[in-house]
């Protein structure tokens, strides 16, 4: 898939955090390539297929990437890809 | 609540195939090494004792334990306290079997559901060791329902009590979340060995047994459960050949990659073990 491509229907602020949940989810369950795609602020894990084990390996790749360490009790309480989103914002995503 | 199938994959491979690694009295939960020079089996008394006191179990109680494996609890509560009665109820029928064959002096089993049991008459005490892993699955906890499915057991427990009772509850938890090599790992043992359970984390717990419950005592006993786990992966090993031979390379292969994560898990801290002392509240 191209991940760079933009999709015009989301505000800009978004797109870049979402490029970055989709690299995260390359990462994470690069098996499941395709459903990198479907990912948007309101799916949630369930819908996109994947386990909680899956969104823990998803918030270490940003942990990785943004060099910060995310507390345990917001890494528990992922549900959505909005979560994921408010997370890497607050430890520096811009 | 993990299904009868999950209960029947964890407990279910083959009792004389648990019995090649445990202790004698067949406990299958962290075991108290309080010198620390203690057999597994002097250990596991340590900590059946240390549950009863958690409890205030007396010669008089009528005892329920929740979730009562191979029925060492039951065996220790009748046979070291002296109870006047103990009660367990499991969801694995191999367990049952077996209890039942131990022919306990004053203790009786039912194959039964939780949620469904329903005493004849009130328990002075309950104790559940390693159960409460099985009462919210991991898709509960992942929608965030999980904490209602706990305080629901610990509704159906004050129930099933009488006023002035104690609870000894004893359960893995959840002390830090793992990352990398350690999160495949420790995933890898929830989904093939303990599937439909997770680990609760403390805070869950605490929430939850209010409006019921009473934390008056919790002990956390980490380096306890890496010597037990580690305890029981020497045992494995040493009966190999008998495991593959009558068993299968799988499941050799499997409960030995299981134990080495609950060693690694224990040791690195990404697990840990509470017992708690919880007091009925009635007012």
């Amino acid at each position: 898939m191209d991940i760079a491509a933009v999709d015009t229907t989301v505000a800009p602020e978004d797109q870049a955090v979402i490029g970055l949940l989709q690299r995260a989810f390359l990462y994470a369950r690069p098996e499941h390539s395709e459903a990198a795609e479907r990912i948007t602020l309101d799916a949630t894990i369930e819908e996109l297929g994947i386990d909680s084990v899956a969104a823990l390996e998803m918030s270490g790749f940003i942990e990785e990437q943004l060099d910060v360490q995310i507390p345990d009790e917001e890494l528990v309480a992922i549900r959505s890809m909005r979560d994921l989103a408010r997370i890497a914002r607050k430890y520096g995503h811009q | 609540m993990s299904t009868k199938d999950d209960i029947d994959v964890t407990y279910g491979v083959d009792n004389e195939f648990f019995r090649l690694w445990l202790d004698k009295s067949m406990a299958y939960t962290c075991a108290l090494f309080l010198r620390g020079d203690e057999t597994l089996e002097e250990a596991q008394l340590n900590k059946h004792e240390f549950l009863c006191r958690a409890a205030r179990v007396t010669p008089g109680s009528r005892v329920l334990d929740i979730g009562c494996g191979w029925g060492a609890n039951l065996d220790y509560l009748t046979r070291h306290q002296n109870v006047r009665e103990a009660v367990g109820i499991t969801l694995s029928h191999d367990q049952y079997e077996a209890i039942l064959d131990r022919k306990i002096p004053r203790a009786t089993v039912q194959l039964v559901d939780y949620r469904d049991y329903q005493p004849a008459r009130p328990f002075d005490a309950v104790i559940s060791i390693g159960m409460f892993e099985h009462v919210a699955t991991p898709q509960q906890t992942q929608h965030g329902d999980h904490i209602a499915v706990y305080r629901d057991y610990f509704r159906r427990a004050w129930e099933w009590t009488c006023p002035g009772a104690w609870f000894g509850l004893q359960t893995v938890i959840g002390a830090k979340v793992p990352r990398g090599p350690a999160l495949k790992e420790i995933a890898w043992t929830t989904s093939f060995i303990f599937p439909g359970a997770i680990s609760p984390r403390p805070e869950a717990i605490l929430a939850a047994v209010q409006p019921y419950w009473e934390v008056v005592e919790l002990t956390t006993r980490r380096h306890h459960y890496a010597k037990t786990t580690g305890e029981w992966l020497r045992r494995l090993e040493r009966h190999e050949a008998t495991i593959r031979e009558r068993f299968g390379d799988q499941v050799f292969l499997d409960y030995q990659r299981y134990l080495r994560t609950c060693v690694m898990a224990f040791e690195e801290g990404y697990q840990s073990l509470a017992q708690f002392a919880l007091r009925r509240l009635d007012d």
